[in-house]
């Protein structure tokens, strides 16, 4: 029963004769892509979502609003602009108000997190609470 | 792809299972001591773990779950790294990646390392790159993230590199297993071959050799008929050299016979106990005549300990024996040949003993030594030329060797001399002792003299003797002899028994036993027994006068020489010399042994008769009974009373076989020994007989010598035997009746009446009961086959098979075997024609016989008797036409049955014309003379019926 757990569902001396699937070039690659996707998009999301609620919010607009749209947004939303991102869809922001993220999308972001804190290879990031 | 690339995957596939669900708890762990969510990182690890386990699961070793594999082993390290990004240890976490990215190696697939390493390039980039940079713009360290891709790059190359060597290395090594594997089958293949083609070549060799033999044997008989009629000298001298080429061709053959024989794995050893001490004395004793012609002293030295008795093939290792004896001899002048014998392990069931035969002859170099037991090969081929041989015997002898277990070498020096040295491993012999003759209580008394100039024959005699603890003197010529048989005679202690060699230098024996009867000072002689080497006939010519007790042929054997002594001090106390025993006389069995009785078990009238006279004959009381039944009957009856059975295997209603098991279940092979006489020479057959409980075989037609031997061998005295009554042996072997022709073709009178010690009436009685009994048997056989009695049918043949034998009918034996052995393979439809020569071949036998009763023998004018059987020789005429309108080479024996039933003596029928026309092979005139015989022939039969 436990050898078993351990062996593919063919034969094991059909196995060793002869690979199970005969190499089908890119399409052998598609579950590793799957799996690298998934996985990728996994740890954004959780890195992204990870962050403290210390009043501090990431904003991304959508991905052709400029500086001005996104702290505008942020305004509307009774927010106050503390730091612009790479893009100008991304800021942060500051605000006091416990609906803040649902004031910000109402006013247009698509996504509002708590401030992350994301590390590079050498490790901590800077903190935005610092700055 | 080789296999043993797919098995190391295979593996590295299923380590994979393990690792990654063991990081499931791991990641567990991480988490709770790092605060996470210990279900989220153990739902992560599961996900990563289980999307490996299903692709194993579903494609194995596949390139999909390969390139899986890759990702999900780098997942690892991207999930430990996200658990510990709040901590320092984040940095270390780096080195799982390297780790991980090496893991992959063990793929042996360099695709599977670009992946992983791809997928570590996109984390770095995506999670700790671009994600910071996105959001924070001064974090994103881009040059240390180009680092890290640098180093893996680096260590992907170098991965790949070895990935790329070692899968090449794989694939060579799995071309070349391939190729050995079909080299090896080549190979064997072959081989294969080549041991059928050797096999074929033994078997043909062993086939061809067979039937040179008997050609041979007829060439020798002939020579030996014709060197004992008047010859003048230049003839008697060709004759001894068509004689002595005969016998070293035969002796060739038979050295062929053996080897191709032990090639093609046909050469049985036989398992019988011997005297190994005894068969050695014999070896040497046969070559020391040649010995001491060169001036060779021959010694034996027998370790005390080696044992007496051994049970295996006596005469193949008297064949190694006598082989390294003779070479030992032809190779050394005036020297010196040591036979010597040695335990080398006993346990309870069997002995290993060594051998040795050492010369002091020539010797021989080591190279000469490397050929010497390869066949056909001498020490080089100059010994051939000066030596002779055919280079097979110590070939041979190493075959057999080796069969019997051990091995044989030499040792050798040019000039100094040789020893052969071989081991034999063979059971011991359980009841050795009771084969052991052992002289009777008064025989022990004897004062015993023996004179041999030859010294290994006087060890030889005194070993004997001394075995039996019996003393005696040694003198080494017949003038000591003298001398020592005078002194014992002034002490008052004359010898009883004076063993003399015939040939000695100085005085031989003949001129001793003269001079010892002319003496003065020898009132009284003791018993003399002359031993000789030269054979009985030379001897008997030389005795002439000189009154002697008995003589031996040399080799001497134990046994022999007791029942000689036994024999010539057979009334107690007398010293008398008993009258020799000529050649012509019944042979006996042991005195000690005569007046036993032992039961017949015989079906067949003639075979019966015969066996009843060999068996009174020898000195026993014979109870006869027809079949196994009745014969188990009579042994549950008085078993007590037999001293044996000899036992015939066919028979009706009970088989010798079946009869054997069922005595075997109340009488041990101890009690009553059970002979076998049948007429097969099979070594199965044989091997049957013993695996039924029977102690000997005896074959048909049967040897009166052989039989004794047999019988000697197994009776015990009785220990109650008294007054038993001693059967005198007829007296007919030396006085012949007239009543039978001195030729009766086709039987051989003279061989056949051998069979029967001589006695022309029981001879003629056999063949006119033959006669009468299978006149008709080839119909008879037809007629039992077509009706489905083929049992019947097979012991008729088996039965005709032994009596033709017994009677020197060998075609009709012949034939009879034939059809005997097509009976019992089923193989019906060839039997016609066997019957139809029967019929033919049976015919002048028939006629034969029949003259016999009718009083008119065969007679030496070329005319025809007056008793010709019409419709026979109508029958063999009609036969005969038919064969040469066929052209057929049996024409020549069907004239022969035409001739024998027209009652032409052997003369006439080699003159007549049809013979003589057929020897020419001329078919149409033979038939022209034989239809123009025809026309006459009615006149004839009238003139005939006018005579009678």
């Amino acid at each position: 029963m436990l050898t078993s757990f351990f062996e593919p569902c063919r034969q094991h001396g059909e196995l060793i004769r002869k690979p199970i699937r005969d190499d089908r070039g890119l399409r052998d690659l598609a579950p590793a892509a799957v799996l690298l996707a998934a996985g990728l998009l996994g740890l954004i999301v959780a890195s992204l979502s990870a962050g403290e609620r210390n009043g501090q919010y990431l904003v991304i607009a959508a991905p052709w609003s400029g500086f001005g749209q996104t702290i505008r947004l942020i305004m509307a939303a009774e927010g106050s602009f503390i730091e612009a991102g790479r893009f100008g869809n991304i800021a942060i922001a500051a605000s006091s108000h416990p609906d803040f993220e649902t004031h910000a999308r109402n006013a247009g972001a698509w996504l509002v997190f708590p401030s992350p804190r994301l590390a590079g290879c050498l490790g901590l990031s800077t903190r935005t609470s610092e700055q | 792809m080789s296999t043993e690339l797919e098995n190391l995957r295979a593996r590295f596939g299923r380590f994979l299972v393990a690792l990654l669900w063991l990081h499931v708890p791991v990641l567990g762990a991480v988490a709770w001591l790092t605060g996470f969510s210990v279900a989220g990182a153990m739902a992560a690890g599961a996900v990563v773990a289980g999307a490996y386990h299903l692709m194993w699961w579903r494609y194995g070793t596949a390139p999909s779950t390969r390139y899986l594999s890759a990702v999900a082993l780098v997942g690892e390290p991207a999930l430990f790294l996200y658990l510990l990004r709040d901590n320092s240890w984040q940095m270390d976490m780096h080195m799982y990646f390297f780790a991980m990215l090496a893991l992959t190696i063990a793929w042996f697939d360099r695709r599977t390392l670009l992946v992983a390493a791809t997928a570590i390039a996109l984390h770095h980039l995506v999670l700790l790159y671009l994600l910071p940079y996105a959001v924070f713009p001064s974090e994103g360290n881009l040059a240390r993230v180009l680092l890290h891709a640098a180093i893996v790059a680096f260590q992907t190359a170098v991965l790949v590199w070895l990935t790329n060597m070692v899968v090449e290395s794989f694939e060579r090594i799995s071309r070349m297993g391939t190729e050995i594997v079909a080299k090896n089958a080549a190979l064997e293949e072959r081989t294969r071959e080549a041991e059928d083609a050797n096999r074929a070549k033994s078997m043909f060799l062993a086939n061809v050799s067979h039937e040179i033999r008997t050609p041979m044997n007829a060439i020798l008989g002939f020579c030996h008929l014709i060197q004992r009629t008047d010859l003048d000298l230049r003839q008697k001298d060709y004759i001894a050299k068509i004689n002595g080429a005969g016998v070293s061709l035969l002796r060739l053959i038979n050295d062929i016979l053996d080897f191709s024989k032990n090639e093609a794995g046909k050469l049985q050893l036989e398992q019988r106990p011997f005297d190994l001490r005894a068969s050695i004395r014999s070896q040497i004793q046969l070559v020391e005549a040649d010995a001491a012609a060169k001036g060779v002293a021959v010694e034996m030295q027998i370790a005390d300990t080696v044992p007496c008795m051994l049970v295996g093939d006596e005469l193949r290792f008297n064949q190694v024996l006598l082989n390294l004896l003779s070479n030992a001899v032809k190779f050394t002048n005036a020297g010196k040949v040591t036979v010597a014998a040695r335990q080398i392990s006993l346990t309870d069931r069997e002995a290993t003993v060594e051998l040795s035969v050492k010369d002091s002859g020539i010797g021989m170099t080591g190279k000469q030594q490397a050929a010497l037991f390869r066949s056909f090969t001498q020490a080089d081929s100059s010994t051939t030329r000066r030596f002779g041989g055919t280079g097979l015997g110590l070939a041979i002898s190493k075959q057999i060797v080796e069969l019997m277990g051990g091995e044989i070498h030499t040792q050798s020096e040019p000039g100094v001399g040789s020893t052969f040295i071989f081991t034999i491993r063979m059971p011991l012999h359980d009841d050795h002792q009771d084969n052991m003759p052992v002289p009777a209580p008064q025989l022990r008394n004897l004062r015993i003299l023996a004179a041999d100039d030859n010294a290994a024959a006087r060890q030889i005699i005194g070993e004997i003797f001394r075995h039996w603890e019996m003393p005696v003197d040694l003198v080494a010529s017949g003038a000591e002899a003298i001398s020592a048989v005078e002194a014992a005679v002034r002490q008052g202690k004359p010898y009883d028994l004076l063993l003399l060699d015939w040939k000695m230098p100085g005085m031989d024996g003949m001129e001793t036993v003269r001079a010892m009867r002319a003496n003065p000072l020898l009132p009284r002689l003791p018993v003399t027994l002359m031993v000789t080497a030269y054979g009985t006939e030379k001897f008997a010519a030389e005795i002439g006068e000189v009154k002697i007790g008995a003589f031996l042929n040399k080799p001497v054997e134990p046994r022999a020489l007791l029942d000689t002594i036994s024999g010539l001090f057979a009334s107690a106390g007398s010293a008398e010399p008993a009258p020799a025993e000529g050649p012509a006389a019944a042979p006996m069995v042991a005195p000690a042994l005569r007046g036993l009785r032992v039961l017949l078990v015989e079906d067949n009238d003639i075979n019966l008769e015969i066996a009843t006279e060999l068996l009174s004959d020898a000195g026993l009381q014979i109870d006869t009974a027809g079949n196994g039944r009745i014969a188990c009957d009579l042994v549950a009856e008085r078993g007590a009373s037999y001293a044996a059975v000899l036992m015939d295997v066919q028979m009706p209603e009970l088989d010798g076989i079946e009869a054997t098991k069922i005595i075997r279940r109340q009488w041990t092979p101890e009690d009553l020994p059970i002979i076998a006489m049948t007429a097969h020479a099979y070594e199965e057959e044989r091997q049957r007989c013993f695996a039924a409980g029977m102690n000997d075989h005896v074959a048909k037609p049967v040897d009166p010598a052989a039989l004794v031997r047999a019988l000697d061998r197994w009776l015990r005295p009785r220990q109650e035997q008294t007054a038993v009554v001693v059967p005198e042996p007829s007296t007919s072997a030396v006085a012949p009746r007239t009543d039978l022709p001195a030729e009766l073709p086709p039987f051989g009178l003279e061989a056949a009446l051998a069979r029967v010690n001589g006695k022309t009436a029981l001879l003629r009685k056999l063949i006119v009961n033959f006669g009468r009994s299978y006149a008709d048997v080839a119909q008879n056989l037809s007629r039992m086959i077509a009706d489905g009695e083929i049992a019947e049918a097979r012991r008729v043949a088996h039965t005709l098979k032994g009596v033709a034998g017994s009677l020197e009918l060998p075609g009709v034996q012949r034939l009879a075997a034939d059809i005997e052995r097509l009976i019992a393979g089923g193989e019906l439809e060839g039997i016609s024609g066997r019957l139809e020569a029967l019929a033919s071949e049976i015919a002048p036998a028939i006629a034969a016989a029949a003259r016999l009763t009718s009083g008119t023998a065969a007679t030496e004018t070329a005319g025809r008797v007056a008793t010709v059987n019409e419709k026979e020789v109508s029958a063999a005429r009609e036969v005969l036409r038919e064969q040469l309108q066929r052209r057929n080479l049996k024409a020549r024996a069907s004239f022969d049955a035409y001739a024998a039933a027209m009652g032409l003596a052997p003369e006439a029928s080699n003159n007549h014309p049809v013979r003589q026309t057929l020897d020419r092979l001329d078919y149409e005139g033979a038939l022209a003379l034989l239809d123009k015989e025809t026309e006459p022939s009615a006149a004839t039969a009238e003139r005939v019926r006018a005579i009678s």
